[in-house]
């Protein structure tokens, strides 16, 4: 496979509620797993705007996260608690690197690029996919035309994502075998009306509108439909708030089946998480020379902090695990009359 | 020192006030109630516990299996994480285990052992793999679903336990360890 280019690193730096983490990724599939509000969400925003900006060569990454984390000021996204303080990004994505700074109490985020990107004529970078955690695949309908004629209290990713489903990307790489995969489950065809932008599910029992469609077939209807139009090409990043929303854990196998193929095409991938059965798909799907990377995000009174494994095992801390190491434990404290120190319990 | 082994896992019973072991033809052991089963599939020990100024006494039944990999041929260990990932999953298995209780209350009954109790399934094992709380509770509420009968008046209580989360809640009176033994 072809060294394709992806994001390498990430230094927050008094950014939203970080105040010093390093993130270091893997090519293949990168899982975030942590507590609500420990900033995993950020994190992917923050990476997709600094792709997203020199893919689409758009004006500013500040212009880009401003729409993603709907601020009304971008001094917004400096850590609270250290409002004049200078909320900072840096990364590394394909051997480049990018930077993002703003001040507390200002209006305005610069971002400076340090080394050109692409550096190469032949070097461009891939638009990236974001799938957000709510639904968009049911809501298609004059969503576009709603969102340039008013401010909708959507963010740029609900946007983006709608954009995508309805465009053909031109010499895509269609996903053949997560179409197949998945279009299984589906039990149909996606279809698109062109002039509103609804899509159907066709079934041999008929044409369903998306609205009708059970909503966790919707999110895979997503994946579909992306994978059709060529968006999931190799070189590209997919980032995937919450996969797990409305999905029955019977439909889970599949679908981090499905990320496993895109991550061996060549498709970087970030997931953030809160499922058991997500993570364990992934500890147990995975092949060894597949790449798999667990990230812990700790909520602490210095900001978060971020631990990271390639062995799911040892991931720390792991507050899904902690729920069901308490919840083994008040079962086993009923059946055996015992607490874990060996007391007897009434 | 009444010491019991099964499944290589050496267990010292000293501090119950009875032991039956009845799915052995011929227990090696010495001390404790030796009880014959070989027609009904059993537990493989019934422990009387030793609580004061408590009638009945409380029981617990303990069904031991172990894939503990140092204790197994290393050219056969993959065949034996595939045979504990096949009884795992299998709702066959935690059907084995409801026979085995049925088993056991059947010949206690047949030969005048049996006392209405408290009485607590232990189903202890050693994986080839560790096993993380998630999946060990799924098993648990697998195995009290298949449990469950309206004929007991006490209800029973299933536990699945590690041979670690045995010592945790039962090491005080009835410490388990793994014999170590040479291939």
């Amino acid at each position: 496979m072809p060294d394709y280019p992806h994001h390498q690193s990430v230094h927050l730096n008094n950014f939203t509620v970080f105040s010093d983490a390093t993130l270091e990724f893997v090519p293949g599939v990168n899982a975030f797993v942590g507590e609500n509000g420990t900033g995993k969400t950020h994190v992917l925003k923050a990476l997709y705007a600094a792709q997203l900006t020199h893919a689409r060569e758009l004006r500013s990454i500040s212009e880009t996260l401003s729409s993603l984390f709907q601020t009304d000021y971008l001094s917004q996204l400096v850590r609270m608690g250290i409002e004049d303080a200078v909320s900072r990004l840096h990364g590394f994505y394909g051997g480049h690197d990018w930077q993002w700074s703003t001040k507390g109490g200002t209006t305005s985020g610069e971002m400076i690029l340090s080394g050109e990107m692409p550096l190469e004529k032949e070097e461009y970078i891939e638009r990236p996919v974001f799938i957000p955690a709510i639904d968009m695949m049911g809501h298609t309908k004059g969503f576009l035309q709603a969102a340039n004629e008013v401010r909708l209290d959507f963010d740029s990713t609900c946007i983006d994502l709608v954009t995508l489903l309805g465009l053909e990307r031109k010499n895509g790489n269609k996903q053949q075998e997560v179409i197949d995969g998945l279009s299984v489950l589906l039990g149909g065809e996606l279809e698109m009306e062109e002039n509103s932008g609804r899509f159907h599910l066709v079934t041999p029992a008929g044409r369903l509108p998306m609205p009708l469609v059970a909503e966790g077939l919707r999110k895979i209807a997503t994946l579909v439909r992306l994978a059709q139009n060529g968006w999931l090409t190799p070189g590209t990043t997919l980032f995937w708030d919450e996969p797990e929303v409305n999905l029955n854990p019977k439909l889970m196998d599949e679908v981090v089946g499905a990320i496993l193929v895109l991550a061996r095409a060549g498709i970087q991938v970030f997931i953030a998480t809160h499922s058991y059965v997500i993570l364990k798909e992934l500890d147990l799907q995975a092949g060894k020379a597949d790449n798999v990377r667990y990230f812990g995000f700790h909520k602490s009174e210095e900001g978060t902090t971020v631990n990271h494994t390639d062995d799911f095992a040892l991931l720390e801390p792991n507050p899904i695990l902690e729920q069901y190491d308490r919840l083994y434990d008040m079962e086993l404290t009923r059946s055996t009359g015992r607490n874990k120190r060996g007391e007897r319990v009434r | 020192m009444s010491v019991y082994v099964e499944s290589g896992i050496e267990f010292d019973f000293s501090s119950a006030r009875t032991v039956i072991e009845h799915d052995k033809s011929a227990p090696t052991h010495a001390g404790g109630t030796v009880h014959k089963n070989s027609v009904w599939p059993g537990v493989d020990f019934c422990i009387e516990e030793t609580l004061v100024g408590q009638t009945p006494a409380e029981w617990i039944w303990l069904e031991v299996k172990s894939w503990e990999p140092s204790r197994i041929d290393p050219h056969r260990r993959g065949g034996n994480r595939w045979s504990f990932i096949c009884k795992m999953k299998s709702d066959r298995f935690a059907m084995e285990m409801r026979d085995k209780f049925l088993g056991t209350t059947a010949f206690l009954a047949w030969t005048n052992n049996f006392t209405l109790a408290q009485t607590r399934f232990v189903l202890l094992f050693e994986p080839p793999t560790p096993m993380d709380s998630a999946l060990l509770g799924s098993r648990n509420t697998r195995m009290q679903g298949r449990m469950s009968s309206k004929l007991w008046v006490y209800p029973i209580r299933v536990s699945v336990l590690t041979l670690k989360g045995w010592n945790a809640r039962f090491g005080v009176d009835y410490p388990a360890h793994i014999q170590r033994e040479t291939i």
